[in-house]
């Protein structure tokens, strides 16, 4: 079965994601990286694979996937790290742009991801023509599940459509920006209310921004978790990718009913 | 003319909208209401009384007596290259700084790299009263310090852009990111038929003025259709500009010429179309310079203009649907065209339009062909280019052909 619709079959807990981007700091990090998240007891992890222009993201992931660029990082190296990795229990969600996938090939990146295990599958610029069209028979088949992000500015008719084509979890980008940006969640509460509301039954992540313990607990409150993207990439740059520095990252991120 | 379909597609192949949701609803905002705002009257007065005395148009269709002697046939030049801020740039600049007014919003970006788009965004903001910043590769701008400098007497912010390769793609990231950021006020103005649907159908209706000119100046010349339109493709604007009344009539050549670079197998070239492949960079499925991991090569261009990985979607299709003939010109072509025209008709042409008369020089005519070239910009700009290339002055005068 699917290991990230395993997960959520338990809702009694809040759940922590981490994104970070494969190749960086240096190639062999990939796993290494995964293995210290799994040990830190991260719920599951975003494996972003890198590409040249990436729009949605802000300077921290930006640096990283040009570091990664220039360690030497392809799609079929990232595939073969991810085949030695199987045998790590943490769902593994692939996150990129749609410009790489294009040039293996849909057909064959879908099957190096059921290859290597993989969850479920995030591409910020991949529209719902082209996913219906290319994206969604071979994804089911494969038993990779698609999400599909939200901003404060869609609109109740988008929302309607990313509920009929998420199989695996909304992906609530906490603000207007781009990744990495500083984000009052004060602000947003209405917003996440709405996004809640709108998606009973379905798994909710809020990412975007998350640097502290106490947002993400603010976003906990109206979601089934949350994911840290450029805190964490930003603490492997100065602190390493050891898994006692994982660990001393990931244990702010614990969620606390009694706060807020 | 030439449209796409309602989701931006050319031929249910390039185009498109491949954004981020936090994009989706700027440009679904966008799509909504700019066909209706640009053919309201209200609109087209003002638009047409910008057009007319701000940036001086219609442009001279101007017989060129002394390259028709040269050439065999009959060669007009569109001078694109007369208008306010010296090239064609500013026509689509006007539209949508006007298109933004009309709409509501409270600030304009850009990007730019070299910085002509920047100079016309900035004069169409500072004539229409609006905000305006200007993203622009950090490399540009050293490069480029006089560009910079007018954009800052105009009244607008230019704010380096130290991502990527710091150039022109990288300030075009920053400025899509900067909208993500504050989609309700601000409107940006995207400087070619590239970037996500709708904008390549925006900058096309706004630069078709260029061949809608060029076919009332025939009719009043008594002359019917031209049997070649010839024009520079970067991001592709002025080309389809002036192909654009045209593309319906397969009579009419049409060919788009790219910058070959140092060689068009020489990995420093801007020829996207003629050796790049389908991807997607900037919101659009088009031909792209990229390897085979997908990843968006650095183009090289003498041209700055012209110094682009990808090309807009409508370009990728009349190139499939061979409707246009694709030629590619070397730096050291067009550098010599550039010369060329200098002394052969008093013009000192921008580099990128030099590339268009260096395509004239690799094609056959016969005598009753009539031939027009979009001269898109003028050559102030490339001053510190040219002044490398002295060793070029006079050498049309011992060369019967360059």
């Amino acid at each position: 079965m699917n290991k990230l619709k395993a997960l959520f079959k338990d809702k009694t807990k809040k759940r922590l994601s981490v994104y970070f981007t494969a190749g960086y700091p240096s190639l062999s990090d990939t796993v290494r990286i995964l293995e210290g998240l799994q040990e830190s007891g991260v719920d599951f992890a975003e494996i972003g694979f890198p590409y040249s222009d990436p729009l949605a993201d802000g300077p921290v992931i930006q640096e990283c996937h040009k570091a990664s660029l220039r360690n030497g990082m392809t799609l079929e190296l990232l595939f073969s790290q991810l085949r030695d990795a199987r045998h790590l229990a943490i769902p593994k969600v692939l996150m990129g742009y749609l410009n790489p996938v294009l040039q293996m090939g849909i057909e064959k990146f879908i099957d190096r991801c059921r290859e290597c295990e993989i969850d479920a599958l995030i591409i910020p610029d991949l529209p719902f023509d082209f996913y219906e069209r290319y994206f969604s028979a071979p994804m089911n088949e494969a038993g990779l599940l698609s999400v599909f992000l939200t901003s404060p500015s869609t609109k109740p008719e988008r929302m309607e459509i990313i509920r009929q084509h998420t199989t695996g979890f909304v992906y609530i980008t906490s603000d207007h920006g781009i990744t990495g940006s500083s984000v009052n969640f004060e602000k947003q509460k209405k917003y996440f209310q709405k996004v809640r509301e709108f998606f009973p039954g379905i798994p909710k992540f809020v990412g975007f921004g998350i640097q502290t313990g106490e947002q993400y607990n603010l976003a906990c409150r109206y979601a089934e978790g949350a994911i840290v993207g450029s805190a964490f990439l930003k603490h492997i740059m100065e602190f390493g990718t050891h898994s006692t520095s994982i660990k001393k990252f990931i244990n702010q991120f614990r969620y606390d009913p009694g706060s807020n | 003319m030439i449209r796409p379909d309602k989701n931006g597609y050319y031929g249910k192949k390039f185009g498109g909208a491949f954004v981020p949701e936090m994009l989706y609803e700027n440009i679904r905002a966008l799509n909504e209401v700019y066909e209706e705002i640009i053919s309201s009257d209200a609109f087209r007065r003002e638009y047409e009384f910008y057009l007319k005395h701000f940036a001086g148009r219609p442009t001279p269709l101007y017989h060129a007596r002394n390259l028709s002697d040269r050439y065999g046939c009959t060669v007009f030049l569109k001078r694109e290259d007369l208008c306010h801020t010296g090239a064609h740039k500013i026509n689509n600049a006007l539209g949508q700084v006007l298109l933004a007014k009309f709409m509501g919003k409270k600030k304009i970006i850009a990007e730019t790299g070299a910085g002509q788009h920047g100079v016309a965004t900035a004069s169409a903001c500072a004539v229409l009263k609006m905000p305006c910043e200007i993203f622009m590769g950090q490399k540009d701008m050293e490069r480029q310090q006089l560009n910079v400098l007018r954009m800052q007497m105009l009244g607008a912010k230019v704010v380096p852009s130290c991502s990527g390769s710091m150039t022109l793609k990288d300030a075009t990231n920053d400025a899509i990111r900067t909208w993500i950021s504050d989609p309700e006020n601000t409107h940006y103005v995207i400087g070619s038929v590239v970037g996500p649907h709708p904008y390549p159908d925006l900058v096309t209706q706004f630069q078709s003025v260029i061949s809608k000119e060029i076919k009332l100046q025939l009719a009043e010349m008594g002359i019917d259709d031209p049997t070649h339109i010839v024009a520079c493709v970067g991001g592709g604007s002025n080309a389809i500009g002036a192909f654009y009344e045209y593309i319906g009539k397969p009579s009419v050549a049409l060919v788009a010429v790219e910058a070959a670079g140092k060689g068009i197998r020489s990995g420093q070239t801007a020829a996207s179309l003629s050796v790049g492949k389908p991807g997607i960079l900037h919101g659009s499925l088009s031909y792209l310079l990229q390897d085979d991991d997908g990843q968006v090569i650095e183009p090289h261009s003498v041209s700055a203009g012209l110094d682009y990985p990808g090309v807009g979607p409508v370009h990728s299709f009349l190139f499939e649907e061979k409707r246009c003939m694709v030629l590619s010109i070397e730096d050291e072509e067009a550098l010599r065209a550039a010369f060329m025209l200098c002394r052969t008709e008093g013009i000192i042409p921008a580099l990128e339009s030099a590339h268009a008369l260096a395509a004239i020089n690799k094609m056959d005519f016969r005598k009753g062909d009539l031939v027009i070239v979009n001269l898109s910009g003028r050559g102030d700009k490339d001053m510190h280019a040219y002044q490398n290339y002295k060793h070029l002055l006079g050498y049309e005068q011992t060369e019967s052909i360059i």
